[in-house]
């Protein structure tokens, strides 16, 4: 089934184009009832959201992993004029999180091409692929004031 | 007709030369031994297809994975059987310094301190020159800037050698290059030398940008 545009909106498109009263749509003056009653609103689609969404902008807040950790290390240096001898715990805890955090993120990744996601239950936000795949799963019912179903 | 049939037998010709292992099947061959004894009877590991092992790669004491990559990296052209020949004579040329050294030396308690076995010298060289930190460039709304970003341990080990093979080739022309390496492991050991400076100075530039340290992992 396909939607066909219908009569009432190429009207107004006609209409922003030429008045037929002669006057400009954004202001009328004289005769506004008329035009009112034109612009009541009409269903053209169902009003229905859509089944995914579009990646571009994610709101997702980047994480800053290891760099309190860095910063520690830095300092340490920075007093010992850079001799690694006296801040050994330091330089081994910020490898050890570069470590973790490199073989988290392989790991989720990998996950992610079998289609499995390690999300909490308090999490506000999502990464878009897993949302991508939810919208699928559970789509939105298509159906206008009791009337048919309506295809995706 | 003519044409298919010579290509076949140049495909023939060709698999002589060349080794293909079908991606999926062939495995790597073990090489720690620890991991060799701890293999069960119905791993399936037994079964498979196992690759030859990489030039010099065995199960003998004598060798070392990160020597082997060290070579590796040492060698031009190919010239593998040069490149593990000019370590050796490195190795060797340690050991004499270091064992006249500690004939030389007369106080017992100082005799001690002083480390002969060459191969220790060399891990604990590469391990005093491993940097940390090193520094990318990224341009964010028109300006580069420079910023500390951490280091995976195979890039760290690569940047090691990096640093002691070049802080030994820029030496003195007339010397032979086992003798300079020799010298520049033996400085590393000691963190001395300039193979050692080199890696400071890279911790100085991170140090000096690390307020940018955030840049790396915002949104572009």
């Amino acid at each position: 089934m396909k939607y066909v545009k219908s009569s009432y909106s190429r009207y107004l498109k006609k209409l922003k184009c030429s008045n037929p009263n002669g006057s400009s749509v954004r202001a009328p003056y004289g005769s506004v009832n008329e035009l009112i009653t034109h612009k009541q609103f009409k269903l053209v689609l169902p009003m229905v959201l859509k089944d995914n969404i579009s990646g571009k902008g994610s709101n997702l807040k980047p994480d800053y992993p290891c760099i309190e950790s860095m910063n520690v290390m830095i300092n340490c240096l920075k007093i010992n004029d850079y001799n690694e001898a006296p801040c050994g715990t330091e330089i081994k805890e910020f490898t050890e999180c570069f470590q973790k955090y490199s073989s988290d993120v392989k790991l989720a990744d990998e996950q992610a091409k079998k289609g499995i996601y390690n999300i909490n239950e308090n999490q506000s936000k999502f990464p878009i692929k897993f949302m991508q795949k939810m919208l699928k799963e559970y789509k939105t019912p298509r159906k206008v004031d009791d009337g048919p179903d309506l295809p995706h | 007709m003519l044409n298919s049939g010579l290509l076949s037998l140049e495909r023939k010709f060709l698999s002589n030369f060349f080794r293909v292992y079908s991606q999926n099947t062939a495995q790597r061959p073990i090489i720690d031994k620890s991991e060799l004894d701890s293999i069960k009877s119905d791993d399936l590991r037994h079964y498979q297809v196992v690759e030859a092992p990489d030039g010099y790669e065995s199960n003998a004491m004598s060798y070392d994975p990160r020597m082997h990559k060290f070579i590796k990296i040492l060698m031009k052209n190919g010239n593998s059987y040069l490149a593990r020949n000019l370590v050796d004579k490195a190795l060797y040329n340690i050991k004499l310094k270091q064992v006249e050294r500690y004939n030389k030396t007369e106080d017992e308690s100082k005799r001690k301190e002083i480390e002969t076995n060459p191969m220790r010298i060399f891990l604990n060289a590469m391990d005093n020159t491993k940097p940390i930190l090193k520094v990318i460039g990224l341009i964010k709304s028109g300006i580069s800037y420079q910023v500390p970003v951490p280091m995976s341990e195979k890039e760290r080990e690569f940047k090691a050698t990096r640093f002691i093979l070049t802080s030994s080739r820029e030496k003195d022309k007339s010397v032979r290059f086992y003798d300079k390496l020799a010298d520049e492991l033996i400085e590393a050991f000691n963190n001395q030398g300039k193979s050692i400076k080199k890696k400071v100075d890279m911790h100085k530039l991170a140090e000096a940008n690390r307020a940018y340290a955030h840049f790396r992992w915002a949104k572009k």
